[in-house]
């Protein structure tokens, strides 16, 4: 339903002449930016704080983890929790879960500077069921056979204004493309949300893992611009941070469920 | 505002009573003699001691005085034959002239001297005539004819690319261009994304393009003015014109409906890309659709020989679909009925009701779930102009026009699943203005055109108006009832140019221009589509301002086969918009809480020399130019290059006869790329790579160039043939140059250390062939 799909359909009925090529382009590298990713679950998953550099184009994929910061999270109750640093740069704590109707705020303290960022758990959204279908816009446009693809069916609570996300687990993998949706369209109904797939393209006898997410309106800003990057058809540029101090990343405090599907 | 009116008063006074004795007045039309067709801005020059000289208006009317004697009066326009008419002046008459078409092909067009040097003399700057002879020996894309392709091969205005039916004119956006058929705005003026323009050049009299110097009687947008005019249709003898080409065909047809009294047009246009599409493999999604027609209806009547009616109108629709699975259709119809009327002599009055409409519907099947998208701007609009040839050397020009909006905005449905529609709220708006602009040759040397829109835009009623705060929340939302104002804003432009002639053959001219837009086209995304959406000022969106600044120096040669001018601009622009990160543009309610304000300003030297007559004609452009936004909450706040920044643009045009049969045509542009925001490193969140961007728009898509060339072969001349035909064969994109559509970044696969620049082009060669027929 984006403004990209019909894009994608029309230069897909010109793929007689379009052509993709790989080409040079000379890319400046930018100085190394700190990157904190925030995350408090209601299903039982710890509270963890991810800290990380910024890398430059040549970076392995595997990017420096930051060690020796002081993080906290505390709730508006007052409680204070403490995340140790279990693994370099990973800060967890497994007795934080999240509940609804509660705000969290992150505190990140790191070489004498502190970061922080808030998040609150509004209310959730209930995942129902999972379902299979042909996508339409996968694969069989130019040619080739369609594509499967998963549809969450949720019940979205009344009123505008409610977000979630999904994170897919393929066969155990975790494919990593960012899923995000407002309920624009399907405010109280029973929509369910078609998930594209990125490198994995689905077939018969995949068992497909599902996170369902109900998360805050900033994450959801955040992650629908990371979303938008991917799909390419934007204004590039960095997501606007809920954390302080010009940072990359985000904190998120949400619920969660999870389901499984097997593809048929 | 007093001064200003004491200064047309007195401007007036001293024009007017400068001459004491009994000026008569000789007015009329000037027609094509075969047809009947009105001519616009044929030139008349009545031989004089000193000669006067004026210009048929929009409608082919034109008015001179003179006092009593007998003249010479000569009549002109380019491609015809200048008529010469003794004229004996003892009372004030109507005289109709008719010219003869001069047959193009190799003929030398013997021109007016009055005429050839009127870019010199004329104080309008920044203003483009198309001719459309000339016009249609342009290459252009599948053999299609394409006046908005044609208007980029000129300084200062520059196509968004290919695939992008956007138009930057002196580095304005693509929503800054006003653009008219019959006096009706056109919304969306392409067809398939961009690939075609709307405007079926066989219905087309004539194109003018403003880019600075707008007079006062346009106004709604800051960056230009396309006025198109359509054919008023043959009055002499029932004519048919057609094309069959490789992607589309068209058809004309003209008939006098009273012979000499009034006469009709109607032309169609169809393509037919989904032919081509049949021909890829089935995928068993169903039937692929893709096409669009035109249909352009004119019909003229003279009621009397001071009353002329006009009703004309254009319908264009654009249909794609995949199956069941994706279906969107979008169009524009206008339609336009106006009466002339000339008062005594010399005040000929134009009364217009328009209604304009732009409108697309989606389709959409995913799932169970079915969606689909509606979406309208509607316009009444209802306008008065006066045109009063005071004296040969004052003419002023006055009215007002008042447009309603209706803006839907694309509320999405979904009807299967159980989700209910959110509201998009209907949004309405009255936009009115009055204008008056007095054009006068103060002397032999320097001539003045000056005037003042005064335009105001009143939100109306019924809806909610929320205020946001800087998280995209809701500070507060007020109720209006149905026609009560929300907001009014009300803004003055004056209007100023001016030329002085060195001599005969050079001048300089300065102008400044202040004008004022309304209506916003909000999109963020990087290409442009037809469910972009149109929204009017509103409480949080304030009306978009530029002051425009220009001088230029014009020459041309003694024999006026070339014509050089040389212009420079500075724009500022206030409260320009700009879109909030990941902002929502689609089907959404609050869609002002995801915009941006700012400051932008333009500026550039645009050279053009011009080769007029010979058997090589065709035109060598360059354009050197800076297009800057300031928007609070990008880039720091700091001065970014906007998307439409091109430093430098080349362009060359040649047309040439070869002999009697053959012509062949050549165009050549260059662009500096557009200015992009290209990854300066990368992170992991979310558990995927994502690239790092710093600043706004500090990188470049590789230059833009392309050759496009064509050649017309006129049929063998036969007398017992009734019909007249020719062959146009095109090849576009001639060296196949792969410029980019898009670039996107990936990492490779196989070693994610390596960062691939993707970039996507969407035409290689093109060959084309069309014939066309006349009978």
């Amino acid at each position: 339903m984006k403004h990209s799909a019909i894009i994608i359909v029309i230069l897909s009925l010109f793929t007689f002449s379009s052509c993709e090529k790989i080409i040079n382009i000379d890319l400046k590298n930018a100085a190394a930016r700190l990157v904190i990713e925030g995350m408090v679950d209601d299903s039982g998953s710890p509270a963890k704080v991810t800290i990380s550099k910024s890398g430059v184009f040549s970076t392995n994929s595997n990017y420096p983890k930051v060690s020796g910061a002081v993080v906290k999270i505390t709730d508006n109750l007052g409680n204070v929790f403490s995340l140790q640093e279990t693994t370099t740069g990973i800060y967890t704590n497994t007795a934080l879960k999240g509940v609804i109707g509660r705000t969290y705020h992150l505190s990140v303290l790191l070489e004498g500077k502190t970061y922080t960022a808030s998040s609150t758990i509004t209310r959730k959204a209930v995942l129902d069921s999972l379902v299979v279908d042909n996508n339409p816009f996968g694969g069989g446009i130019g040619g080739g056979d369609a594509e499967k693809w998963i549809g969450v069916s949720y019940t979205d609570p009344v009123g505008y204004g409610d977000n979630i996300q999904v994170v897919q687990t393929i066969n155990g993998k975790e494919d990593r493309i960012t899923h995000v949706a407002d309920d624009f369209y399907s405010d109280g109904g029973r929509a369910p949300f078609f998930l594209t797939t990125g490198k994995i393209k689905l077939k018969v006898g995949d068992t497909v893992a599902i996170a369902f997410r109900f998360i805050d309106k900033y994450v959801y800003h955040y992650l629908l611009g990371i979303q938008n990057l991917a799909d390419g058809n934007t204004i590039p540029e960095n997501p606007e941070s809920n954390i302080s101090g010009n940072v990359l990343g985000f904190f998120s405090a949400h619920t969660s469920q999870n389901k499984e599907i097997i593809v048929r | 505002m007093r001064h200003f009116f004491l200064f047309i008063f007195l401007a007036l006074s001293t024009a007017s009573f400068a001459q004491d004795k009994q000026l008569l007045t000789i007015s009329g039309t000037v027609k094509d003699a075969a047809t009947g067709e009105t001519l616009i801005g044929a030139s008349i020059v009545l031989t004089d001691v000193k000669p006067k000289s004026t210009f048929t208006n929009a409608y082919g009317f034109y008015s001179i005085n003179a006092i009593e004697g007998t003249y010479k009066m000569s009549v002109s326009f380019i491609g015809y034959v200048t008529d010469t008419i003794t004229i004996v002046m003892d009372k004030s008459q109507q005289l109709l002239i008719g010219l003869q078409f001069k047959q193009a092909q190799l003929a030398t067009v013997i021109i007016s001297s009055k005429r050839k040097n009127e870019n010199i003399s004329r104080p309008i700057m920044g203003v483009d005539k198309l001719n459309m002879t000339e016009m249609n020996k342009i290459p252009v894309i599948f053999g299609e004819k394409d006046i908005l392709k044609a208007i980029q091969l000129m300084p200062g205005y520059k196509g968004a690319g290919e695939g992008n039916s956007g138009l930057n004119v002196r580095g304005g956006g693509t929503d800054q261009n006003l653009i008219l058929l019959d006096e009706a705005p056109v919304y969306n003026a392409s067809h398939l994304l961009g690939f075609f323009s709307t405007f079926n050049s066989d219905a087309i009299k004539d194109v003018s393009v403003y880019k600075g110097g707008m007079p006062a009687q346009y106004g709604g947008r800051l960056s230009s003015v396309i006025d198109v005019k359509m054919k008023d249709g043959n009055q002499k003898k029932l004519s048919i014109e057609g094309g069959l080409g490789t992607i589309a065909s068209r058809i004309n047809v003209s008939a006098p409906i009273v012979k000499d009294k009034g006469s009709f047009i109607i032309s169609a246009r169809r393509t037919y890309a989904d032919v081509y599409l049949s021909l890829l493999k089935d995928t068993g999604q169903g039937k692929k659709i893709l096409y669009f027609y035109d249909l352009n209806l004119k019909a003229n009547y003279k009621v009397s020989k001071k009353d002329r009616v006009f009703l004309s109108g254009y319908f264009g629709r654009d249909d794609l679909g995949l199956g069941k699975e994706f279906s969107t259709d979008w169009g524009n119809k206008t339609a336009t009925l106006r009466w002339n009327h000339v008062f005594g002599n010399s005040l000929f009055s134009n009364t217009s009701l328009v209604y304009s409409n732009f409108d697309y519907k989606i389709g959409a099947r995913v799932g169970i779930a079915k969606f689909s998208v509606v979406s309208k701007v509607e316009d009444f609009n209802i306008k008065q102009d006066f045109d009063w040839n005071i004296t040969n050397k004052s003419k002023l020009r006055f009215g007002g026009n008042f447009i309603n909006h209706t803006i839907a905005p694309g509320a999405v449905t979904e009807a299967n699943a159980g989700g209910i529609a959110k509201p998009v709220q209907t949004r309405y708006s009255q936009e009115s203005a009055l204008y008056v602009s007095h054009e006068w040759k103060t002397s032999d040397k320097i001539e003045i055109v000056y005037g003042l829109r005064v335009s105001n835009l009143a939100v109306k009623g019924a809806g909610n108006f929320n205020t946001y705060d800087k998280s995209r929340n809701i500070i507060s939302t007020t109720g209006y009832a149905k026609g009560k104002t929300v907001i009014s804003y009300f803004n003055l432009e004056p209007r100023f140019s001016a030329s002085y002639k060195l001599n005969e053959l050079t001048s300089i001219k300065a102008s400044y221009n202040r004008n004022v837009q309304n209506l916003h086209l909000i999109t963020n995304a990087t290409t442009s589509s037809p469910t972009d959406v149109w929204l009017p000022s509103s409480n949080n969106i304030r009306p978009e301002i530029a002051d425009q600044y220009a001088i230029g120096f014009y020459k041309n040669s003694k024999e006026g086969m070339f014509e050089f001018t040389t212009e420079v601009y500075y724009k500022a622009l206030q409260n320009q918009i700009d879109y909030r990160n990941a902002a929502v543009i689609f089907g959404n309610d609050n869609v002002e809480s995801e915009l941006l304000y700012g400051a932008g300003r333009a500026y550039g030297l645009e050279l053009m020399m011009r080769k007029k007559t010979g058997r090589l004609t065709g035109w060598v452009g360059y354009t050197l130019s800076k297009a800057q936004k300031k928007i609070d909450g990008i880039n720091n706040g700091n001065y970014f290059n906007a998307r439409q920044d091109r430093t430098h643009d080349i362009s060359i045009v040649g047309m040439y006869d070869v002999n009697k049969r053959w012509s062949v045509s050549a165009t050549w542009v260059y662009t500096t790329g557009s200015a992009v925001t290209f990854p300066t490193g990368k992170y992991e969140v979310n558990g995927q790579t994502v690239f790092l961007y710093s600043d706004r728009n500090d990188s470049r898509f590789p230059a833009y160039h392309q050759l496009d060339l064509a050649a017309t072969l006129e049929a063998r001349k036969n007398k017992n043939r009734r019909y007249q035909s020719s062959w146009t064969f095109g090849l576009y994109n001639a060296y196949g140059r792969q410029n980019a559509y898009t670039i996107n970044f990936r990492e490779n696969k196989d070693d994610p250390s390596k960062t691939e620049a993707v970039r996507t082009s969407l035409f290689s060669i093109i060959p084309s062939a069309t014939w066309n027929f006349k009978f």
